[in-house]
């Protein structure tokens, strides 16, 4: 066999194609008769179940999700501040049944690493080889004084999208004009780094046009936050003296029948409060003792996105601890790697060394979008940005320019919906 | 066996061994492209382009002048500084092997008709076939989203986007109106 001219080589690329591990399907392996059990049907979860099928038809995929229906959080601030619905945020899940895959909604109650099962509420225990833990975060109850989960009933956290977003909602459309609305951001780590100053931005488009006289105030323990320059921008452009933010400045102790808020400098009335607490692993993370104790994180190796402190458990999404920014695309880009490492270990294949992305937009108002892009190249068991790549919009850019943005936030959204759900 | 012999099945392993990275290459990178573009490229949304099926040297080229600044976009420059050459190869490679898959979309049937006319006094010479052709590794027109092409086109014709387009774009978009441009696009988003 030789190759011949251009055409042969592309042909046998074509059919290099067929093999290649990743989605291309093959006959019956030790893949096709594996059993791999994901845990959590989020950005994450629903990507890795989805790839799996795609990767293996043959395989029993298992889904295990505590909710019917999924809620988004990417895009809720636009529910917050009353520019769309919950339908635009909610999705079933019975295109992924349609695939083949199985979803149980239920609780994990327990996962023992060592006999590789995983027990739900209803009392069934379930086998895998693989398991796939995409939990999202909890909150660190406690860290501000008065604030628990009965205080979250009038302070709202709003940032595990559903009930909590519908609250929040209706107390921003129910204030008086003239009303102090704060947002208490959380410290780094946490999910959806610009998401609080997404929601100012959106809370303030608002008021700008239903109640002019209220104010927004952001308390920060941070001293700098996520597309800071584009959003400090924004907010002179278009909230100038609607919104302000405190850096550096840490909410102690919340007093939620009064919606005050005391920080060490100072004692703050709100109208409507929404209090971010500090987040950690989900808890299915915990039950599965993936969680480095002393971050509250799972360290994971990245060439897979195994557990580093259980073998056969594989943590992707919000709960790794990761110098990617914890969004749904980075949930997205990890669920992919995670699934061509498991089947390319139940193949007994070859790793092909990842590259992994995240893409976040936000919206400062309805047409004005910004957007930051990160390429990350695993060194030496490091993930690390590639040099010269990826940032932030461009500053002082023209309102096309963040119109366009504000048009693909949307068809963002779109796509990666569909490649979950769709 | 002779030495050329030997040395031709040699390279025959060795070029399959490649072309095999390069696939799982491709499809591992090209999946990266999935949360904004769609699954294999088949984007649902409707003003981000569909870019399985598109010919593999338009997509080579447009990443490289993505890269480059040559090609204005807001987002694709800051995402095509994170690859190389090899790895932008694999991904063309992992693209322009997928099935085309037209949108669905509704279409105004006066904007129609306006634009075929104007599709045959300004654009056919390039992109025939009434944009389904891919000759000379021409972007296939026909079935993209009208939302996408929109946009496109307004952009090459809005003296304010600072990066250049492709020359000859610019210069044919340049004296067509916003309403010129829509019904160019769903004249191409209505042809298969």
């Amino acid at each position: 066999m030789t190759i011949a001219n251009r055409r042969d080589f592309l042909r046998l690329l074509g059919s290099a194609s067929l093999v290649a591990w990743g989605i291309a399907p093959r006959r019956a392996s030790a893949a096709a008769k594996a059993k791999v059990i994901v845990i959590g049907g989020g950005y994450g979860g629903a990507i890795a179940a989805r790839y799996l099928k795609m990767g293996e038809p043959e395989m029993e995929v298992t889904l295990i999700e505590r909710n019917k229906r999924y809620v988004s959080c990417p895009m809720s601030n636009e529910v917050v501040g009353g520019e769309a619905s919950m339908d635009f945020l909610t999705f079933g899940y019975d295109k992924l049944e349609r695939q083949g895959i199985k979803v149980i909604f239920d609780t994990v109650e327990a996962i023992d690493p060592q006999a590789r099962t995983v027990r739900i509420k209803s009392g069934k225990t379930l086998n895998y080889d693989s398991c796939v833990l995409s939990p999202g975060v909890d909150f660190e109850w406690g860290d501000i004084e008065g604030y628990d989960e009965a205080a979250a009933q009038i302070m709202p956290h709003a940032w595990k999208a559903g009930p909590q977003t519908v609250l929040l909602a209706k107390q921003i459309q129910d204030m008086k004009d003239g009303g102090t609305f704060i947002i208490c951001a959380p410290d780094d780590p946490f999910r959806c780094p610009p998401g609080p100053y997404e929601r100012a931005s959106l809370v303030a488009h608002y008021f700008k046009r239903h109640k002019p006289k209220s104010k927004i105030i952001i308390l920060d323990n941070k001293t700098k936050f996520s597309k800071e320059g584009l959003f400090k921008q924004g907010w002179k452009q278009h909230y100038e003296g609607i919104i302000t933010w405190h850096g550096g400045d840490a909410v102690k102790r919340v007093e939620p029948k009064t919606r005050k808020v005391f920080t060490e400098a100072q004692t703050y009335q709100g109208d409507v409060v929404n209090v971010i607490p500090n987040q950690l692993a989900g808890k299915i993370a915990h039950l599965a003792g993936v969680v480095d104790k002393s971050t509250g994180w799972c360290p994971v190796d990245f060439a897979t996105f195994e557990s580093r402190l259980q073998k056969n458990i594989y943590v992707i999404g919000d709960a790794t601890e990761s110098p990617m920014p914890k969004s749904g695309y980075s949930a997205n880009s990890q669920a992919k790697i995670c699934v061509s490492a498991i089947l390319a270990r139940l193949r007994n294949e070859p790793l092909t060394e990842p590259a992994l992305t995240n893409t976040c937009y936000s919206l400062i108002t309805p047409d004005h979008g910004i957007s930051v892009a990160h390429i990350f190249e695993l060194k030496n068991g490091k993930l690390s940005l590639v040099p010269g790549s990826g940032g932030v919009s461009p500053m002082d850019a023209t309102p096309e320019f963040r119109r366009l943005e504000s048009i693909y936030a949307h068809s963002w959204y779109k796509n990666i919906t569909t490649e979950m759900f769709g | 066996m002779t030495h050329s012999m030997v040395k031709s099945l040699l390279l025959a392993v060795s070029l399959t061994l490649s072309a095999t990275a390069s696939a799982d290459l491709g499809s591992m990178l090209g999946n990266t492209c999935a949360g904004c573009h769609g699954l294999n490229g088949a984007s649902a949304g409707e003003t981000m382009p569909i870019i399985s099926g598109l010919p593999r040297d338009f997509i080579f080229m447009a990443m490289k002048e993505y890269r480059e600044g040559t090609r204005g976009s807001t987002i694709m420059g800051r995402i095509a500084k994170g690859y190389n050459d090899q790895q932008i190869a694999a991904m063309a490679d992992f693209f322009a092997r997928q099935k085309r898959t037209p949108a669905t979309q509704k279409f105004d049937l006066a904007a129609l008709k306006r634009g075929e006319k104007l599709h045959i006094k300004r654009c056919e010479a390039c992109h025939r076939d009434n944009g389904t052709s891919m000759a000379l590794d021409m972007q296939p027109l026909a079935g993209q989203w009208a939302g996408y092409l929109n946009i496109y086109m307004g952009t090459c014709r809005d003296p304010k986007w600072k990066s250049r387009h492709p020359d000859a774009m610019t210069v044919i978009c340049s004296d067509l109106d916003a309403e010129d441009v829509a019904a160019l696009a769903q004249f191409y988003a209505s042809q298969k």
